[in-house]
């Protein structure tokens, strides 16, 4: 499963089998397969993998990316600034959010909470 | 009309290896299964050629078949997010992977190629649990792999990922 750098986001080169060779003629996974593993596992682990080389940053950011946590909790502003700006502005992440969470926070009773174009309630 | 069923397939390896099987068996595969019963038996050859898989590799997948060819069939596009987060993989199964990295690798290739997914899905969690509890460069010695990133590349996305814990 050697790195092919150079082939950031982009299927390696295939055999035909599905396989592709590197250098060193050792097998390397596809990135659909890769994504298959990256789904097994838990979140933090995600988060390593990610830092482990490029193409399997792009493979695995769908994962990470998938369900978003906004804690709005003291502290947590800064974090939440830079992740919401993201969110506004990064195509790439936005569109790989399936789910938004937010966490940690009740709505005093006189806000009303509204989904796009519809309400869902009150508090 | 002859209205007999082929019971018997055989299997040809790239490398021109022919090996007999069950038709239960190969029938784990879905390309076959597919390839059976678009062509029908009337129409099917015995022999039926697996160009991308090697001898060794198509021995070791039947052996799997052969183990697993009584399991009801697994649910179709089970998708669900806690059977895909669950490494569990059954004793045999755990005996069976526990093959050189290069093997798995070609098993796992095999498995999509001939579309046995539930056989898939045990390669892909071997290789999760060779992933699981390891540092980025554990994991990077475990495949081989070179590290192409900056220092400020791989800070940006431990900053960028820092809200993505587990809860």
């Amino acid at each position: 499963m050697a790195n092919n750098p150079g082939n950031t986001g982009t299927n390696p080169p295939s055999n035909g089998n599905g396989a592709a060779l590197d250098d060193s003629n050792g097998i390397q996974l596809e990135n659909d397969i890769l994504y298959l593993v990256f789904a097994h596992l838990p979140r933090s682990t995600q988060q390593k993998v990610a830092l482990v080389c490029k193409r399997w940053n792009d493979i695995c950011s769908p994962h990470i990316n998938r369900v978003v946590d906004i804690a709005l909790s003291a502290g947590s502003r800064q974090r939440n600034a830079g992740l919401l700006l993201r969110l506004g502005t990064d195509c790439a992440l936005s569109s790989q959010v399936c789910v938004l969470r937010m966490e940690e926070w009740l709505p005093p009773s006189s806000v009303e909470v509204w989904k796009r174009g519809q309400s869902v309630g009150t508090t | 009309m002859s209205e007999t069923k082929i019971q018997k397939l055989t299997l040809v390896a790239n490398d021109g290896n022919k090996i007999e099987v069950d038709r239960q068996v190969a029938e784990k595969s879905v390309l076959i299964k597919n390839m059976l019963d678009d062509l029908g038996d009337e129409q099917m050859s015995t022999e039926v050629p697996i160009p991308n898989v090697n001898d060794t590799v198509l021995k070791k997948v039947i052996e799997w078949c052969e183990h697993h060819k009584n399991d009801p069939a697994a649910p179709q596009d089970d998708d669900s997010d806690s059977r895909k987060k669950t490494t569990d993989i059954d004793e045999w199964d755990q005996k069976f992977m526990q093959v050189d990295q290069e093997m798995l690798f070609e098993i796992i290739l095999a498995s999509n190629y001939l579309d046995i997914k539930p056989l898939l899905d045990v390669g892909c969690k071997t290789v999760a649990n060779m992933i699981k509890g390891k540092s980025p460069e554990e994991i990077r010695k475990t495949f081989n792999i070179t590290n192409d990133f900056t220092p400020e590349e791989e800070e940006q996305i431990r900053r960028e990922n820092e809200w993505a814990e587990d809860r």
